[in-house]
């Protein structure tokens, strides 16, 4: 088989794999996928972000992969790997009409081909002084976020293959015909971006002038024909001294030689000659001086500064502080190809001539989703960090920290129409995500102009309880200026670095803290216990000793020493309110998050997936807790309300690792079975020890049975090692 | 001008000659004239057939779409119109429940085409109590398919992200495990429907065809609703009747502005063949989204009736709560939507 027709096989591998990353980077199809594949093996991605950084992120480290080969072999990548060139070769190829003649001028060497290495110049020296904006020109990068934003919605509209609910992204128009025109330009000259912009190729070309191997022309048996020319991609002039950093090692001058004069050696003698890149010094400095220009005059224009900043520059959850946010995010935007909601949109201007394609939240267009951590865990760089959900939400290490702020919603009164106009709505209370909920309504009854009763619900916000998620600005039905919106301001970013906080102490660190915490607990509103306590019968009261466990699957009150044979006498009765709080140790499925911590970084992805599906359990309080209950020092305190808020007070055998100790061995008997009810989707655990730790503490699950044949734990079980892998 | 009579032009002959070959032959005027006449006819012609002389011929909506009524007639006149089911097994509870209204079998015919409608609103953890228990939407499909069903559709238009509320709450697990086919609401899964056009009960709220999650609904042939029991900040309980709403596309939203009497037109566009309210967990408090354990208490009890408004006032008295001061069911009883007096109807509790 001939090399060229090797290196199409290769090329025709990677451009799909490049579809199939950009299609899989979605919610239902990302397995743990590596989609950043192509970006990490980017070294200019690594080393820019080495130099504002002085670290390499993660993945990144892929990226000598491609450099330690480039080094041996020359720029093979742009012709066998990059999937932007490969796009070039075949748009140049597919609507070529040049003749033999016209085809080897055109492949002929320019002094504008210089010019991608200006751009390097200017980028690694604004990378210097701390502004990564590699992104606009690197071809992964442009190519990835022209898929997410113009290219894939695009094909979605006639077809629906792509999305379940159309997106639609800001500036795709410009995004997408930027595209269009680097692609055409192959027409003018081949391979334009490859040869004249292309940033990477700058790199690897730079990186080539060391490389062992290249294309060696025999001068003897050359006749100068010219035709090696034909089909350079390069226009690296293999018909004379070879431009060893314009080669892409395609191979196809050696195809093409009617002599055999050319062939790919290794060192192969000096006398064939190499010509290095033309960079003149003093237009390098030029470059290098428009690049020291350029931080001053950007950043002077306002918008990235904590005094200046807009107001629409709502970063993805965990984003490092905006000054490293700029250093760290290279646009490739698959945060906004992977986030599920549609709000992560390409920023134009909001955060200055900097900031531009970088994700911003767009909360008329969607929200950011409460269980979802997606676009840390895609980002390459580490713009948006990794993070669990329990650290987004504040739970568990993370309570002191509380939840992850992205800013705080406000509501424009003049356009609210329970405060403006009198219609009730309060659609935003309804979907606010936290709880307690972060929007609470003051009350009023009014009589409508036309004579009839309203109940309005005025809304307002509760500052410290907002996250900023925005689905009370997505949902508003005040449609083109939503009469609720979410700002900047309050954000907290990845470990509370941003200075674009709101409040001086987010005192209420209450929200979402108790779903999978023991001691955390809210009471229920008295005048519900009240209305419950009214509404039961009065031959239903409870039996003083049956009662008062506050673990989840005990409030049926069978704990007591009796068993239950009428149910809707317990529900009925205050008892079934009592607080059911569910002790971490309780919820956790040991096997799962041991499997959890075990986890190699490389498959975290599929991780917060497993960890985000539900992890099938016993159901609540199951035999462990109940047993325990039963005798835990809370039972006789339960009969009326104000005991209720008491024992938990004074805590109930429930609380995490309390239950095993006070369970006493008679209960075994009077257990009820237990619900099977899924369970809370276990925080993953990063920390091996910590697991381990807690898991010891925990009972071990036993499996449903006699569920005509459907067991729910070994399913849950099943389903994890499926993500896992 | 053809090549041909270039040719010609350019011979030495004489300057008469010269000028008749100037001119077109016969032939190429022949199909000129025809071809000119074709475009021009041919435009004349088309222009009078999509000639809109009124001006709103290109705005006619879709033929009217109503969803038929689901209902299954009762085995006899004594056989329960509500059953009340507490115990721990969630199978079984699902079978004695639909068994003293006369059993899957009765309602489920060979052949069925059966929806069922689960709540997924929102990406919970299902012990959250915000969404079904998938367990209970498991039996109910298992059970249908066991009574004969040919194919069973999983359908719900989630607030949060379909695939991601789907997965989160373990729904999309149960449907697929039960193999029942799972529909994800697409732009075009949408049809707009009619709530109702019977003129002796109209709709109160929705006045105007709405957009409706119809593609599972095509050549459906029941329909059974399968609903958590949950708070509401707004309506103050979600249950059977509301769980139709996730049926509805379009700007929904704006229903929160007269929402007992969206409820209640709820009632009059589903007829459902069955409807099972879910309260083996029930969210007491910070409903509809819940997000904390301690918004959620164990109920342990499933209700399945064939009078959603019944379970719905029933369901109700769960969350310790008064029905005669729900407006939505007040409406749907005294506008004959179904009867909220579920003690005087004839009803069945039992434990497992």
């Amino acid at each position: 088989m001939r090399i060229t027709t090797i290196r199409i096989l290769v090329q025709i591998f990677f451009f799909s794999l490049f579809l199939f990353f950009c299609f899989v980077t979605e919610f239902s199809y990302l397995k743990g996928y590596p989609v950043s594949l192509f970006l990490e093996v980017d070294p200019l991605v690594a080393i820019a972000n080495a130099i504002t950084t002085h670290t390499v992120y993660k993945g990144l480290i892929w990226s000598l992969v491609l450099l330690v080969p480039t080094v041996l072999l020359g720029r093979f990548f742009c012709n066998w790997i990059c999937p932007y060139g490969i796009l070039h070769q075949f748009i140049g190829w597919l609507f070529n009409t040049r003749n033999v003649q016209e085809r080897i001028n055109s492949n002929r060497y320019r002094p504008i081909y210089q010019f991608k290495y200006y751009l390097l110049i200017f980028f690694i020296v604004t990378a210097f002084f701390g502004s990564l904006q590699i992104g606009i020109l690197d071809p992964i990068c442009l190519l990835f976020r022209s898929f997410t934003a113009s290219v894939l919605p695009a094909v979605n509209m006639p077809t629906g293959l792509v999305y379940v609910q159309e997106k639609e992204h800001h500036a795709a128009w410009f995004i997408g015909f930027f595209l269009f025109t680097l692609v055409a330009m192959n027409l003018v000259i081949p391979r334009f971006f490859c040869r004249v912009l292309c940033p990477l190729g700058a790199t690897l070309g730079v990186l080539s002038r060391f490389a062992l191997w290249r294309i060696d022309r025999d001068p003897q048996k050359c006749t100068d024909c010219d035709l090696c020319l034909k089909s350079c991609e390069g226009a690296s002039d293999p018909h004379t001294l070879l431009r060893k950093s314009e080669c892409f090692v395609c191979f196809n001058c050696i195809e093409d030689c009617p002599h055999d004069a050319l062939s790919f050696k290794f060192m192969p003698r000096q006398e064939s000659g190499v010509k290095d890149a033309e960079v003149p010094f003093r237009r390098a400095v030029f470059a290098g001086l428009t690049a020291m220009f350029f931080i001053p005059f950007s950043r002077l224009s306002g918008n990235t500064s904590n005094k200046t900043f807009d107001r629409a520059v709502i970063r993805p959850p965990a984003s490092v502080d905006e000054k490293e946010f700029l250093k760290r995010c290279i646009k490739c935007d698959q945060c906004i190809r992977v986030c599920p909601t549609n709000v992560l949109q390409p920023a134009l201007l909001q955060s200055g001539l900097e900031g531009l394609w970088t994700p911003i939240m767009d909360m008329r267009l969607g929200y950011c989703e409460l269980n979802c951590t997606l676009c840390g865990h895609v980002c390459p760089t580490g713009a948006i960090q990794q993070i669990t959900i329990e650290e987004k939400l504040g739970l568990g290490d993370f309570k002191e920290q509380g939840p992850v702020k992205v800013g705080t919603a406000f509501y424009d009164r003049g356009r609210c129409l329970p405060w403006a106009m009198e219609t009730p709505c309060v659609v935003c209370e309804e979907v606010c995500p936290v709880s307690p909920k972060a929007i609470e309504t003051y009350d009023e009854v009014i009589t409508r102009l036309d004579g009839v009763k309203v109940t309005l619900n005025k809304p307002f916000i509760i500052p410290e309880r907002c996250i900023g998620c925005g689905i009370c600005e997505k949902e508003c039905p005040v449609l083109d200026e939503r009469a609720v919106y979410v700002t900047a301001v309050g954000e907290t970013r990845f470990r509370n670095h941003s200075d674009r906080r709101l409040l001086l102490n987010d005192k209420d660190k209450q929200a979402m803290l108790d779903i999978q915490d023991g001691e955390e607990r809210v009471s229920l509103n008295p005048a519900l216990l009240s209305s419950a306590a009214l509404l039961a019968s009065p031959s239903t009261k409870p039996k003083a000793k049956s009662g008062g466990c506050k673990s989840g699957g005990c409030s049926t009150g069978s704990c007591g020493t009796s068993k239950p044979t009428n149910n809707l006498v317990t529900l009925n009765s205050k008892k079934s309110f009592s607080l059911p709080v569910l002790p971490v140790s309780q919820t956790t499925n040991s096997t799962t998050s041991i499997s959890l911590s075990g986890a190699k970084k490389r498959n975290s992805l599929s991780h917060l997936i497993a960890s985000i599906s539900a992890v099938w359990q016993e159901g609540g309080c199951g035999s462990s807790c109940g047993s325990s209950c039963s005798t835990g020092g809370c039972g006789t305190k339960a009969s009326t309300v104000k005991a209720v808020s008491n024992t938990e007070k004074s805590g109930c055998g429930c609380k995490s690792g309390g239950c095993s100790t006070k369970g006493t061995p008679q209960t075994d008997k009077i257990l009820p079975k237990s619900l099977p009810v899924p369970i809370v989707p276990t925080n993953f655990v990063q920390s091996k020890e910590n697991s381990v730790k807690l898991a010891d503490k925990r009972p071990t699950p036993k499996a449903l049975s006699g569920q005509e044949g459907f067991d729910l734990v070994a399913w849950a079980k099943e389903l994890n090692e499926k993500k896992g892998h | 001008m053809s090549q041909k009579n270039g040719e010609k032009q350019n011979q030495p002959d004489s300057q008469t000659k010269l000028n008749k070959a100037d001119l077109i032959s016969r032939r190429q005027m022949l199909r000129t004239l025809a071809t000119t006449g074709l475009v021009a006819g041919g435009s004349a012609l088309g222009m009078r057939y999509l000639w809109d002389t009124r001006g709103d011929a290109g705005l006619q909506g879709p033929p009217k779409l109503l969803l038929p009524s689901y209902l299954v007639e009762p085995p006899s006149s004594s056989t329960p119109k509500m059953a009340i089911v507490h115990g721990a097994d969630v199978m079984k509870m699902i079978r004695a429940a639909v068994g003293e209204l006369g059993g899957f079998e009765h309602f489920i015919k060979k052949g069925d085409i059966v929806v069922v409608k689960p709540n997924v609103a929102f990406d919970r953890a299902p012990i959250l109590g915000a969404t079904t228990n998938p367990m209970v939407l498991y039996a109910v499909v298992k059970y249908c398919y066991e009574a004969g069903a040919k194919e069973v559709r999983v359908a719900d238009n989630p607030i949060n992200s379909p695939e991601g509320a789907f997965y989160k709450t373990g729904i999309r697990d149960a449907t697929l495990k039960a193999d029942a086919k799972l529909f994800l609401p697409e732009t075009n899964s949408f049809e707009d429907l009619t709530i109702t056009d019977d003129s002796q009960k109209p709709s109160y709220a929705i006045k105007k065809p709405w957009p409706f999650f119809y593609k599972p609904f095509h050549k459906a042939t029941k329909v059974i609703g399968v609903a958590p029991l949950k708070d509401h900040n707004l309506c103050h309980a979600s249950m059977t009747i509301k769980n139709w709403y996730g049926l509805l596309g379009g700007r929904r939203n704006r229903f929160h502005q007269d929402i007992h009497n969206i409820v209640y037109d709820l009632a009059l566009m589903m007829k459902p063949t069955l409807v099972i309210l879910d309260a083996t967990r029930i969210l007491m408090s910070n409903g509809p989204t819940g997000g904390r354990m301690s918004d959620v208490v164990d109920g342990n009890t499933v209700i399945a009736g064939t009078d959603p408004v019944s379970v719905d006032a029933y369901g109700y008295t769960l969350l310790g709560r008064d029905p005669e001061k729900l407006t939505y069911l007040l409406h749907a009883h005294d506008r004959g939507a179904g009867n909220r007096h579920w003690k005087q109807q004839n009803f069945q509790e039992i434990t497992i």
